[in-house]
């Protein structure tokens, strides 16, 4: 690696630029770990220096954090802990050096670039949004390996470095000074020069932080092992046993308080070579992966800058409010004046920036839809509404404009069948609330082409989206394999089970809400909407639940959240939610007796099985282009638990065999519903 | 020296420069205290007439910058016509544009006279922040208009229960950027850091700022275009600046803290413009009336540039950002220009801004840079300071026998100016 180092003579100080030749981010590989010890070996060699400046060149970033690919190549325990030690090794040189190390710290500083920070003597920050400061190997299911679990306690104290380091949790510059990570705030302007006048500052007088007494009380025995049991119980209960990581982050922690930092290291890079071997740390490093070769653009040039949304409902602002803060012009239409109004607020709370807002044109005709070089549009679900809008707008459109609907099942093809321009036509699946769902599906026709299908990853790139590119169909991928989840939902709640029950046996699987939950969420009436849609077409698979039940709530208008009530009831003041008797009434009126009464694993089954089996259909009839896709669009639209990976990769886990038996026991005991993929009996006969 | 892109930037329709004067430069709340900003604009304006010896009745237009303003003379250069030697039929308009106010004022009365609107206008500014307007907090502004409409005791009471005691402090105007909430010296702090400007160098550069001024007054450089002011009610007689410490030296302003980053900062209180009462006025004449009236000009305002940059990186870097499109317009290179007047800001902005052009258009010589002393020393009148930039570039012009001017200066909100003078 050519130049990833480069050392610049200033007086008596060395400043280390950091700077990896062909990537945009900054990483530690062990390549660059060799790097950096012959950089210490030169620095320690030179009799001039008094100190050495550790900065990036680049833009965005110090450090980003550890070289992940390098993880995945481990066979073994051994072999990921001996990059441990080999990093703690490195670590360990800097924070003995004789010379002073000054971290000097713009943009992301994570995972191994905060522990190469954390080993410097003195760290100065810029107070750029983008400097941030984190330990996020928690996420990926292991450990901070190269000192951290040990350099961070004894500088930040004992409870703060525990939430650091169980949480991932990042800090900017402002807090990261308060919490002690680091010494000094200053502006991004100058910085370099900056950081060489400080240490010149510190080469004169050295302070080393001390801690407070109360935090100095906190590392101490009795107290320490109080904070680190409470530690472990929040662990456990927030991870629900599924994720080892905590646990053994504990270990570490513990044992280098109690033993000393060489013991504390031995246990981290013991622990780092075992976690990475676990499942869990495999399948959350895989989606990381497949997170990011799922957030790329190709589009090169005729880039658009104009961005279309009708219908200024809750979705239709969130994804106006994406756009404006990604750049876009905007132009907001609703037929009615008062939802525009609704929108511009919800868009100002979120964005409180008049430059943006700026940007932000709201009208109830399509007078500006001629500059725009895409049109969202988030209306009300119903094809023939569609369909009209899109006949009445296609005049005001330049002759490029594309054209993509926000619909959760619709076909696509469907909405573009009268359409004059059918290759222009996509569909952008957005999910709510949209500035916060990291997923985005793109939904293209036979008829779509290769540069709408470009400019609409371009636009979701821009809006920062991780995006699954699927084929038309009714429900797409996400809403067919949601659907039967929910209808799942409503047979078990028909039989009787509580649906407290049915909401936790779905959350102790690992997916953060239940599906009565979510069904609230999303709105009962939409719920119902992509049922009896996707029913039209997947008759007996899609519809285990009587209609009446579902029917009687929506003439009671017993809609969800949106109208104070679902299936539960929501106060403000309440501190848990309540089951709506109202809803128990109903569901005893129109009750789906069953034969036998299932289990909690049986219920985790019945609902799982069915979206998975769903999924492998859609794979069968090629919705999905590949597994990786249907486990990226899982995980980030709707929650599959990630620490399985994915409904493919869980798949895989538990045997293609073993699914086909399970659903064939509860085919024969619930029905057709649980008929199994032709693929998956293929996939089993293999 | 190939000059002349454009025609209409020849010498012969550039309208002159005739004459200026300004009022001796004051500490904030020290002689000026008692007076407001228009009387400081009347003594100006009085004297340059004075001193020209023209009628008051061929003068067809005032312009004068200011930047703190008071509500009460809001259009701050009609109450100077109404209260000077002018006739009140002389329209007049007031120019806000931060630092650079009165350098607007004299390039808008130029275009002016260019475009043969007017044959002859007065330009300039005034500013005080003896008596700055401070306002009550927004809350209690709304319970007072409210309370305009109250009825009885009870809705008084009412009202006044919508207040704490928090709003009650009291909204005093400062230089602060309203954009970024930060204030000149931060964003000063920032282009220092930016170009690596030292402490030392800073602090040097306003000991030279101090030294120059008290020279240039002890030569009697200020003699004629400084005019003494009678300051009512008791006529005390106030004739020259009080900000120059030409005795001060760099170990006495090593000494001081810094102002605005306690850590790595290198600006000081000494290093830093301070606030300054006072007034300054040029007389701007088409060149054919020049000949007619037999009046000999100064200097030929001959180009213009303003421009702007990020209020938050490059707040101060307006002369940064105009002289080199000033220079190239004008087939003219940094060896061309014989006085350079630069805003004084802060002693780091004019280092930060130097260093910065340095590798575009060469280092601009500090034997040619503000050897009467500068904004560090005189003081700065904000909406006054062009005018004072302007005359003294003229007048260096005629005293060290030069032909090019450039007069620059950066202001709030990132603005930046620069003004390029030629001596006939």
């Amino acid at each position: 690696m050519n130049n990833y180092l480069t050392l610049e003579h200033r007086d008596d100080i060395g400043i280390v630029w950091i700077d990896h030749p062909t990537n945009k981010v900054n990483t530690l590989s062990q390549q660059a770990a060799a790097e950096w010890q012959k950089m210490l070996a030169q620095i320690e060699g030179d009799p001039a220096l008094k100190a050495a400046i550790f900065i990036s060149r680049k833009p965005n970033n110090f450090i980003a954090g550890a070289d992940i690919e390098e993880f995945q190549s481990f066979r073994n325990a051994k072999e990921g802990e001996e990059l441990s030690r080999f990093a703690q090794t490195l670590m360990d040189k800097i924070a003995n050096s004789p010379k002073l190390c000054v971290a000097a710290i713009h943009g992301s500083c994570l995972g191994g670039g905060l522990e190469l920070a954390l080993a410097c003597h003195y760290r100065i920050a810029t107070d750029d949004p983008q400097t941030i400061f984190g330990l996020p190997e928690v996420s990926l299911g292991v450990l901070p390996a190269a000192g951290g679990t040990q350099r961070l306690p004894r500088l930040i104290g004992l409870p703060p470095a525990l939430h650091m380091l169980l949480t991932g949790k990042r800090v900017r510059a402002v807090e990261a000074k308060r919490l002690g990570l680091i010494d000094s705030v200053v502006v991004t302007d100058g910085f370099a020069n900056t950081a060489v006048l400080a240490t010149k500052q510190v080469l004169a007088k050295r302070h080393p932080r001390a801690l407070s007494f109360i935090q100095k009380l906190e590392l101490l025995t009795p107290l320490r092992q109080i904070i680190l049991a409470q530690a472990k119980k929040q662990a456990l209960q927030k991870s629900g046993g599924h994720y080892p990581a905590p646990e053994a982050i504990l270990d570490a922690v513990s044992v280098g308080l109690a033993r000393g930092l060489p013991a504390g290291l031995r246990v981290e890079a013991k622990q780092f070579g075992a976690l990475l071997q676990t499942n869990v740390a495999q399948n959350l490093i895989r989606l990381f992966f497949l997170q990011s070769s799922h957030k790329k653009s190709n589009l090169k040039d005729d880039k658009p800058s104009h961005v279309g949304v009708i219908g200024a409902g809750f979705m239709g602002a969130g994804i106006a409010q994406v756009s404006l803060q990604h750049g876009y012009d905007v132009i907001l239409h609703d037929v009615k004046e008062d939802m525009l109004i609704r929108s511009e607020k919800q868009i100002w709370d979120a964005v409180q920036n008049q430059r943006l807002i700026s940007k932000l044109h709201t009208e109830t005709d399509f007078s500006h839809f001629g500059k725009c070089d895409v049109v969202i549009e988030a209306i009300f679900e119903d094809l023939k509404l569609k369909q009209k809008l899109l006949r009445e707008l296609e005049p005001h459109l330049k002759d490029d404009c594309v054209f993509a609907s926000n619909t959760s099942a619709l076909p696509i093809s469907s909405i573009a069948e009268h359409s004059t321009r059918k290759s222009q036509i996509i569909g952008m699946h957005y999910f709510s609330p949209v500035p916060k769902m990291p997923l985005l599906e793109i939904v293209r026709t036979k008829e779509t082409s290769a540069r709408t299908l470009a400019i609409a990853t371009e636009i979701g790139f821009q809006q920062g989206k991780t995006m699954i590119v699927v084929n038309d169909g009714p429900g797409f991928y996400t809403s067919r394999i949601l659907a039967p989840v929910m209808d799942e939902a409503i047979v078990l709640a028909l039989e009787g089970v509580p649906l407290k029950e049915i909401d936790q046996t779905f959350q102790s699987f690992g997916f953060p809400v239940g599906p009565i939950t979510l069904m609230d969420e999303v709105g009962i009436d939409v719920a119902g909407h992509v049922a009896k849609a996707l029913t039209a077409f997947f008759g007996a698979r899609m519809t285990g639940a009587k209609w009446e039940a579902m029917e009687e709530l929506l003439r009671r208008n017993i809609l969800g959240r949106k109208t104070k009530r679902g299936f539960y009831v929501y106060d403000k003041d309440a501190k848990h939610k309540k089951i709506n008797t109202e809803v128990q009434l109903i569901l005893l009126k129109h009750r789906q007796p069953s034969k036998t009464v299932s289990k909690r694993e049986e219920i985790q089954s019945r609902i799982v099985l069915r979206m998975i089996n769903e999924a492998v259909y859609c794979l069968q009839e090629n919705i999905l282009q590949s597994p990786e896709d249907g486990d990226v669009g899982a995980v980030f639209g709707l929650g599959f638990p990630p620490f399985l990976g994915g409904p493919f990769r869980y798949l895989d886990k538990i045997g293609a065999k073993h699914m086909l038996s399970e659903l064939e026991a509860l085919r024969n005991k619930f029905g057709e519903r649980f008929a199994p993929a032709p693929l998956l009996m293929d996939m089993a006969a293999r | 020296m190939t000059r002349h892109s454009t025609s209409d930037k020849g010498t012969r329709s550039a309208p002159a420069i005739v004459g200026g004067c300004r009022t001796p430069f004051i500490k904030s709340n020290g002689a000026f205290a008692t007076l407001i900003s228009y009387e400081l604009g009347r003594f100006a304006v009085n004297a340059l007439l004075d001193k020209t010896g023209l009628k008051a009745d061929i003068v067809q237009a005032l312009a004068m910058g200011t930047v703190i303003s008071d509500p009460r003379t809001s259009n701050v250069a009609r109450e100077v016509v109404l209260s000077s030697a002018l006739p009140n039929t002389v329209p007049a308009h007031t120019v806000t544009m931060a630092c650079i106010s009165s350098n607007m004022a004299a390039t808008s009365i130029a275009d002016m006279i260019r475009l043969r609107h007017i044959e002859v206008g007065i330009a300039g500014g005034c500013e005080t922040f003896s008596d700055p307007p401070i306002r009550v907090s927004r809350r209690v502004r709304m319970a007072l208009a409210k309370a305009s409409k109250a009825k009885g005791v009870g809705d008084y009471l009412r009202l006044l229960r919508t207040l704490s005691l928090a709003d009650l402090r009291l909204d005093f105007p400062s230089p602060t950027e309203f954009s970024t909430n930060e204030t000149m010296g931060q964003g000063c702090e920032r282009m220092a850091k930016q170009l690596g400007i030292s402490r030392e160098e800073s602090d040097r550069f306003a000991q030279r700022s101090h030294a120059l001024a008290g020279k240039a007054w002890s030569e009697g450089k200020y003699d004629i275009d400084v005019v003494a002011v009678d300051v009512p009610p008791h006529f005390h007689k106030v004739s020259r600046d009080d900000g120059p410490r030409p005795n001060s030296t760099s170990a006495d302003l090593a000494k001081l803290k810094p102002a605005f980053d306690a850590e790595f900062g290198v600006v000081t209180a000494a290093s830093s413009s301070f606030f300054t009462d006072g007034a300054s006025a040029v007389l701007l004449m088409s060149d054919a009336l020049c000949q007619k009236l037999s009046q000999k000009p100064l200097a030929h305002l001959i180009d213009y540039v303003y421009a702007a940059s990020d209020p938050l990186h490059e707040l101060l870097f307006g002369p940064a950002r105009t002289i080199p499109s000033l220079l190239e317009r004008n087939g003219l290179k940094v060896a061309d220009i014989d006085v350079w007047e630069l805003h004084e800001a802060f002693a780091a902005q004019v280092l930060a801004n130097l260093k910065f052009l340095a590798p575009t258009i060469g280092e601009i010589p500090m034997d040619k840079l503000n050897l009467w002393g500068g904004s560090l020393s005189l003081g700065h009148p904000f909406g006054a300071t062009g005018g004072r930039l302007l005359l003294t570039a003229a007048k260096r012009l005629e005293a060290e026998n030069g032909r090019f001017a450039v007069v620059s200066g950066c202001a709030a909100g990132g603005l930046g100016s620069a003004i390029l003078l030629e001596r006939p």
